[in-house]
């Protein structure tokens, strides 16, 4: 029978093939062993968080970005204008002093008027020490 | 209850890659050899087929590991096809451009390999292997002279044994044509291979 004769032959076909697939050489078999497992790993690498992907994390990090941005901005330019405040009205003593038309200045002189009272006093301290060591 | 209640999807992801990447390397473990040797017969070069095969699994690993598990010998052989075929083109451009400028040498195909030629270290009957080694040489001849779409119908169906069904879908083609190219490819193999098979 001609269907017989056609199953024959295409078991024969196989039979070869299956043979030649046999005899593969240990380097070829080796070289599909180290393909396969490195096609593998693919499928194990971790699984991406929900929160780290989809469309609205990029619009999210520039507003995000963006807050911060300002908020730095506010802050530097908030320290800025407190360093331009006069020395004097950090301390409460000298806010009248400050506030008052009349010493206007001698708030710019207030440096030298520190310095002053401190020559004043180690001369004051010089002096007892003399005063000391003549009635001694 | 309590234990899988807290489970997080992180984790039920990793399990689902872990159990996928098991059932796939099963899987691959089962066909690459013979997918190794449809390509090798195709290309006439085990460099090249190692790259289709290595190229055609990791196209299924990327990309359709996630499918369903009778999907994948379908979808692998239908990539491993359009990566010989690719191979192919590539190398009768390069052929042509060699031709064109200094006429062609025949490096495509493989040089003798000296461990085919060495001793059987089973010791088989040395008659046998060569018996089988001309049957299978008569074979590649024979399905060099298909046309290509004879050739795949042929290769898939009777060589890999895939039913009718995932034939034609590793070939993009319906079932009947599946048949047709099938039946044709049996009657031209018989015709040329007959007088070897007797």
């Amino acid at each position: 029978m001609n269907n017989d004769s056609e199953a024959v032959f295409l078991r024969k076909a196989h039979a070869i093939f299956m043979a030649s697939v046999g005899a593969l050489d240990d380097n070829v078999r080796t070289r599909l062993r180290e393909a396969r497992r490195s096609a593998v790993a693919v499928t194990i690498k971790p699984h991406p968080r929900f929160w780290l992907t989809g469309p609205w994390v990029l619009p999210a990090g520039a507003m995000a970005i963006l807050v911060v941005a300002a908020l730095g901005t506010f802050i530097w330019s908030d320290r800025m204008s407190q360093s331009v405040v006069p020395f004097a009205t950090r301390h409460h003593v000298d806010a009248d002093i400050v506030l008052s038309k009349d010493n206007l200045d001698m708030y710019a002189d207030m440096d030298f008027y520190r310095w002053l009272q401190t020559q004043k006093q180690q001369h004051n301290g010089v002096k007892d020490q003399s005063g000391a060591n003549r009635n001694g | 209850m309590r234990h899988a209640a807290s489970k997080s999807p992180r984790f039920n992801c990793r399990e689902f890659n872990l159990e996928t990447a098991g059932r796939l390397n099963a899987f691959l473990a089962g066909v690459e050899q013979r997918a190794f040797r449809i390509a090798q017969m195709e290309l006439r070069n085990r460099d090249d087929a190692l790259d289709a095969v290595q190229d055609a699994m990791l196209q299924l690993a990327k990309h359709y590991a996630e499918r369903p598990e009778q999907e994948w010998p379908p979808l692998f052989y239908c990539i491993l096809q359009s990566r010989i075929r690719d191979c192919q083109r590539r190398r009768a451009v390069r052929n042509r451009v060699i031709s064109f400028f200094g006429g062609l040498r025949n490096t495509e195909e493989d040089p003798p390999d000296p461990i085919a030629t060495a001793a059987d270290p089973a010791g088989r009957d040395p008659a046998d292997q060569v018996a089988q080694r001309m049957a299978i040489q008569a074979l590649e001849a024979a399905l060099q002279g298909l046309p290509t779409r004879q050739r795949e119908a042929f290769v898939m169906r009777i060589l890999e044994g895939l039913d009718v069904a995932d034939t034609a879908r590793s070939m993009g083609c319906s079932e009947g044509s599946v048949k047709t190219h099938l039946s044709r490819a049996v009657h031209s193999l018989r015709r040329s291979l007959g007088e070897h098979w007797q």
